[in-house]
């Protein structure tokens, strides 16, 4: 200041407290955006094992559930189809090889079939792992609490760890025909002729009206 | 009026208009420099902003050409092919029941059917080769089919994977971004300082007394806090002769001094 006068500023403490201000905001966000960042940091931590072997093990899972059906309904319809066949006199006939490759063709597709649900249950616990994933990203905005959510995440995280396949009944899978009188009578007909080993074969012809699905 | 009481009188309200300007130009030249420092300071944040807004954009830029680029034709193609070998090997887990020689393989046969025949054995394994032969294809077409979207690693569900993933890199930039420009607006509200004058008195104070030596000089009246005899000395003219301009009222004649003019009021 000049012996005459000078300058003395009339705003200082509202310029302080805009400047505190400011840092205080920009140290704010610094700090938001580290809790995000730990906090998505935890999310991925705690969902770091949702990999090929824990869904190759929910696939087995799910299939250690549902084979059992397949292989007692197999079993089952094999005997069935041994019994209509052996009650016909046929199973040594054209009918009994078309019948027992149809069985064994159910067999295989239902056999894939199976798989195939089951690797769609894998899908669909993905679809869930995501979505829950995302629920608690969401959270994370809009908390911006990672202490929180960290533990939020163990938690789901577990629960979807400890998911159950869905433990439904597979139902009726086999269809096996039944061996009906005409196919008995051509049947006999073919095994006396068979028997007399001469004559046309008796394979190669294919199986008649005879044959209805029992469903 | 040439007499020195006027002179300085005058002489102290120039001085006191200086000094004044220039403390005030001094004062003008403070705020001027808040001004800029803070015209400075504010481009400086927004620089910073912008550069940080900036490698934020990149990043979701980059995390956008990234699911675009792993949801391309060739990759969405390459992942359809690997899906579908996938779920063919894991669907066709049962050995074929009849071998390239035609052998029937295991204990296909049902309990009671002759094995020993050869033609019975042709018949049986010609059939389930061809039974086989279709599941093998509908097995195939399954495969194709779950590939395309309901299988765990399907397209459907690998695009919407690769798009979840990028959607949730570019969110949080734009978080980011969005809570930068708040900062930043926070930041921008910073005024410069505002410096106002503050007059010490000294200026007002030779102002004064300028304008009192001045008055008391042209009238002739000198200043009422001296000795007669100074305000005689002070008040007497110093060119031309004894009269000299007098304020009205004070006894003294209004003659103009020759040769300086009436102009000097």
């Amino acid at each position: 200041m000049s012996k005459f006068g000078g300058g003395s500023a009339s705003n200082s403490a509202a310029v302080a407290a805009q400047q505190a201000a400011a840092a205080e905001a920009r140290a704010r966000e610094a700090e938001r955006k580290r809790r995000i960042n730990e906090g998505l940091g935890r999310i991925e931590t705690a969902f770091a094992d949702f990999t090929d072997p824990f869904y190759n093990t929910y696939r087995t899972a799910n299939l250690d559930y549902l084979n059992p059906q397949l292989e007692d309904q197999y079993e089952d319809a094999r005997r069935e189809l041994t019994f209509r066949l052996a009650r016909a006199g046929q199973l040594n006939s054209q009918v009994a090889a078309d019948e027992l490759a149809d069985l064994e063709r159910q067999y295989t597709e239902r056999g894939a079939e199976i798989t195939n649900r089951a690797d769609q249950a894998v899908g669909a616990l993905k679809d869930r792992v995501a979505a829950t994933r995302d629920t608690l990203t969401s959270q994370l905005y809009s908390t911006e609490d990672p202490e929180t959510t960290g533990s939020q995440a163990l938690s789901r995280a577990a629960t979807l760890r400890a998911t159950e396949p869905t433990l439904e009944p597979l139902g009726q899978l086999f269809q096996v025909a039944a061996i009906g009188l005409g196919n008995y009578l051509r049947g006999q007909e073919y095994g006396d002729l068979y028997r007399a080993a001469s004559g046309p074969s008796l394979i190669g012809q294919r199986r008649e009206s005879g044959r209805k699905v029992v469903r | 009026m040439c007499d020195p009481l006027t002179i300085a009188g005058l002489a102290l309200s120039a001085a006191s208009t200086i000094g004044t300007g220039i403390a005030q130009n001094r004062v003008a030249g403070m705020n001027r420099r808040a001004q800029e420092e803070n015209v400075r300071y504010r481009e400086s944040m927004r620089r910073a902003e912008l550069a940080r807004q900036e490698e934020q954009r990149r990043q979701a830029n980059e995390a956008w050409a990234q699911a675009l680029e792993r949801s391309s034709e060739p990759a969405q193609t390459e992942q359809l092919q690997t899906e579908q070998q996938r779920l063919s090997d894991l669907f066709n887990t049962r050995p074929d029941p009849v071998d390239d020689q035609g052998q029937i393989i295991g204990d296909v046969l049902l309990s009671g059917q002759d094995s020993d025949d050869e033609r019975t054995r042709q018949a049986f394994a010609t059939s389930l080769a061809e039974e086989a032969g279709r599941a093998r294809d509908r097995i195939e077409a399954m495969a194709t089919l779950s590939a395309y979207g309901p299988s765990s690693g399907g397209l459907d569900r690998f695009v919407s994977q690769n798009l979840a993933e990028s959607g949730r890199d570019i969110f949080r930039t734009q978080s980011f971004r969005r809570g930068g420009l708040n900062a930043l607006n926070t930041e921008l509200a910073v005024e410069p300082i505002q410096y106002d004058y503050r007059s010490t008195g000294l200026g007002e104070i030779l102002g004064a007394a300028g304008s009192a030596a001045t008055f008391g000089g042209s009238a002739g009246v000198g200043l009422p806090f001296l000795p007669k005899g100074w305000n005689a000395w002070l008040t007497q003219p110093l060119f031309g002769g004894s009269s000299a301009m007098a304020g009205a009222g004070f006894g003294r004649n209004y003659l103009a001094t020759p040769g300086i003019g009436p102009y000097w009021y």
